[in-house]
């Protein structure tokens, strides 16, 4: 993922041609903290969401305890209302929604990390720029 | 008759002075009608034309304005949709937090755990 957004967004996000979603998928028992931390952002200013996205994404080797001073300090550098964040990730309809939407992708049968979603069309496991490209070039020459 | 000098003055004075008073009347005829026709050779002389190709003209200014108008607009918008960059645009759609152009033709769902 760290390789391969970064290379969609500069091709095919930016020009208008994508858009880039992310659904939670809660694989570690440290996880929903985690997202919850990005869902916290994003409440605050919808952009947030992406670069708290980047930032956890980055740094996942010091989250996985679920550390809640070291999501506070992300949540700094990325100009969050810290103490707006702290309450938010204490919220049980936070919690809430991101158990639900990993509920929601297991009933679909998604169970490989990552999988991807072009269109309705699912990639299971990751998967080379390459491909993603020639998926989209097909798709947007229809 | 007219062999006459009396009778030839009688007859051929007045005819004489008819026509003197006919000649004379006749004149100031041949002067009026130079206005007349200098009256009607002044359109000719293209005054009039002259007016009325300045006015489409007058007008063809502004035209050719609003045109230039019209392109430079056109421009700033193609240059805008070039350089719209996507890439710091994010929207919330249901569940979803959604980064890009919220009318894209492809969406792009990314299942991932940050861990």
């Amino acid at each position: 993922v760290l390789r391969v957004e970064p290379q969609v967004i500069a091709n095919y996000v930016a020009d208008g041609r994508v858009q880039l979603a992310f659904w939670h998928m809660l694989d570690h028992g440290a996880s929903t903290v985690v997202h919850q931390a990005a869902e916290c952002a994003g409440l605050q200013v919808p952009i947030k969401f992406w670069e708290m996205h980047d930032r956890l994404f980055a740094r996942q080797n010091e989250l996985f305890s679920g550390n809640k001073e070291t999501l506070a300090r992300i949540a700094a550098e990325v100009d969050l209302d810290v103490t707006a964040f702290n309450t938010c990730l204490a919220d049980p309809e936070v919690t809430a929604k991101v158990q639900r939407m990993d509920q929601e992708r297991r009933q679909a049968g998604i169970r490989l990390r990552p999988t991807f979603d072009v269109n309705g069309r699912l990639l299971p496991g990751a998967q080379p720029y390459a491909n993603l490209a020639a998926l989209f070039d097909e798709i947007l020459e229809d | 008759l007219i062999h006459h000098p009396s009778h030839f003055a009688s007859i051929a004075l007045p005819l004489l002075l008819i026509l003197f008073l006919a000649g004379c009347a006749g004149m100031p005829a041949a002067v009026e009608e130079r206005p007349a026709t200098v009256a009607t050779s002044i359109p000719t002389v293209e005054p009039a034309p002259a007016a009325a190709t300045a006015t489409p003209e007058s007008e063809v200014e502004p035209a050719a304005d609003s045109t230039a108008e019209a392109e430079e607009a056109t421009q700033d918008e193609i240059t805008e949709t070039e350089v719209q960059d996507w890439s710091h645009t994010a929207s919330v759609d249901g569940d979803l937090y959604v980064l890009g152009n919220p009318a894209a033709p492809i969406r792009f769902i990314d299942y991932s755990d940050f861990l």
